[in-house]
Order: structure tokens, then sequence, then C-alpha cells
């Protein structure tokens, strides 16, 4: 098996796995954006046009709006974080992990060769990447998410 | 053997914990081979630098909350008090349940929308243990007690600074640019 340090240099971003882009056009309100990151039940929402990635809204930057009492109907380039850090598919795990240190994120778009906008890969699906080959191979821990007081959402 | 689930401190070697009947079978693996490896299986998660939780009372309200939230800059806090913990709530709560009613809500107690009884870990399980649960759990945050008592939080974002002291050519702040 190998060192963690080997997965980090070696599996890149395709290995791990991405989300599909979910998204939506820079007119489109703050609230247009809630409702589909609620449906798909995700952290960011990418703000494309044209297939081009103009920016990227999160939970983090939902909440500031909230706590200042800002309308919801604002379109969502006005809140949303221009000119995203983003990885490429072939980047190794390791610059997935710098960038999100770096910078604070929990999600970073991901391009493709052409650097066209092929999805988002997220802290979490890193980590479980991580911890599953290392649990395997080390640890032998059998998943029994219902042993200790059952799934909490997305906390 | 400390139990991590309840800090009982069981005669080594034994399947279940005497105290809260919980598996620890899974505790008594080989070692790695590698020192990182050796770390996450035998060190606590106390070495990840659990930071200090924030809490809430369980009647405040959901706009009180929020204000905390963005106040600290944190995505959950917990609800209760430090002997008596009834609930987690996050930015994801916030996302998912409440975000497009916040003027029915913006008053509500935080209770009402809590996740409760959240899972916790004492500070002497190992990471890697951690890392399990909050991998399978499907969570971002994990409180961590002390003899069942809250003593802090850790976070996804506190594994990654753990890699990065680790390897920090590969994994710091300050390389892959």
């Amino acid at each position: 098996m190998k060192e963690l340090r080997n997965y980090l240099e070696q599996d890149t971003v395709a290995q791990v796995g991405y989300r599909p882009p979910v998204a939506v056009e820079p007119g489109a309100t703050v609230a247009q954006a809630l409702e589909i990151m609620q449906r798909e039940r995700v952290g960011c929402i990418l703000v494309v046009e044209e297939r081009k990635l103009l920016g990227i809204f999160t939970e983090r930057d939902l909440l500031r709006i909230l706590g200042r009492g800002e309308s919801l109907e604002k379109p969502i380039r006005e809140v949303m974080t221009p000119e995203p850090v983003s990885v490429r598919k072939g980047d190794p795990i390791s610059v997935v992990l710098s960038r999100m240190s770096s910078g604070g994120f929990r999600h970073l778009p991901v391009l493709g060769r052409s650097g066209k906008l092929i999805g988002t890969i997220s802290i979490k699906r890193v980590v479980r990447f991580l911890a599953d080959h290392f649990a395997q191979t080390v640890y032998n821990l059998p998943p029994e998410p219902d042993m200790f007081g059952g799934a909490r959402e997305g906390a | 053997m400390i139990c991590p689930y309840c800090g009982y401190e069981n005669i080594d070697g034994v399947d279940t914990c005497a105290n809260c009947t919980q598996d620890l079978s899974a505790l008594d693996e080989p070692s790695g081979e590698t020192p990182i490896e050796d770390t996450m299986i035998h060190r606590p998660l106390s070495r990840l630098g659990p930071k200090e939780a924030v809490m809430v009372a369980p009647e405040t309200t959901i706009k009180q909350t929020i204000d905390t939230l963005c106040e600290r800059n944190i995505g959950c806090v917990l609800v209760g008090t430090p002997d008596s913990i009834d609930g987690i709530f996050s930015e994801r709560d916030v996302l998912l349940k409440l975000a497009h009613r916040m003027d029915r809500v913006a008053s509500t107690p935080v209770s009402e929308f809590m996740t409760r009884d959240p899972e916790m870990l004492e500070g002497d399980a190992p990471i890697a243990f951690a890392l399990n649960r909050m991998s399978l759990g499907d969570f971002r945050h994990l409180p961590v007690t002390n003899r069942g008592k809250l003593e802090g939080i850790i976070s996804l974002r506190d594994f990654l600074a753990f890699l990065g002291e680790w390897y920090p050519d590969l994994v710091s702040a300050k390389s892959g640019n």
C-alpha cells in the first residue's frame, strides 16, 4: 500500500472525483441560487456565462448576506467571489489541499484539459478519499454509520 | 485502553467497552509503516489542536446564532452547556433548513433547528479514528470531549493544517501555486 505522501503527490483530482458543475447565470438572484443549492444539497454554486466561469458563491457567503439582513433578490453577480481559484483535472491532491489551505476554501472549481469547467471538488471528498484508503489498508475499520447516534446533516 | 466514546479506562485488549458497550475491536490494529501513519493511528486527536467550541444557549434565536457565526467567522456552534450538549448547528443547517424563510424563523430558538445529540469523541481517540468517523458521518466538525466534558472542536481544516505540518513542501498554505 502507498504511503500517505504518495497519495498526495500522485493521485489526482480525477481519481478523487468531482461533482458535475452546479451553476447559475450572473443575473440570477441569490434566492434562485439558494433554491438550486438546497435542491442539489451543495455548499457552493458556480456562476457561469456562456460556459465561462465568472465566480463562485458559497454557504459562507450566504451566511454573511443573512447576517447583514440583505435582500436575497440581489443578482448573484453582486455577491459572488469573482475569478475563483480553481484546479485542473490532472492536478495532484497536494495542489488541491494547498490551494484550499491558502485561501481558506472548502470547494474549488475543476477545469478540464482545455480549461473548460467540468465540476467542483470539496474538502470533504478529498478527505474521504484519503480516509478510505487509509482505513482500508491500515486501520481496517468496517463502515457502520448507524453505530454512534446516526448521521448528521452536513455539520 | 481508554474508550474513545466515554473515556472509560478499559483493560487492554477488550473488544467491548465495559462502560458504554461500544465496539473497541478496531483499536487493536497493527502499526503503520511510516511516521505519519503511526501518528495518525496512535496519537490522540487532541494533536489536531481542537479550537475552543463556541456554545449558545438553546433559546438563542436563529438571528442571534447567525450573528455569532458571522462575528466569529465560524461554521458551527454547539447548543447547550459544556456539561450538557444538546445539539450542533451549522451553516449547512442554515442553507438547507431556513435561508429561504429567514423572516419567519429569525426569532425561533436555535434548538428547533439544531441537530440533536451530535457525535463527539474523546480527545484520546486516535486521529485516524476521528477522521474515519467524520468521513462516514459526512460532517465537517467534531466536538472533542475529556471524560465526557466538552473540551473543544475540530474541523476538516484542522486536518489539512496537520497534513501541512507533515508535508510542508506539498500541502502548506505557501506551496501549490
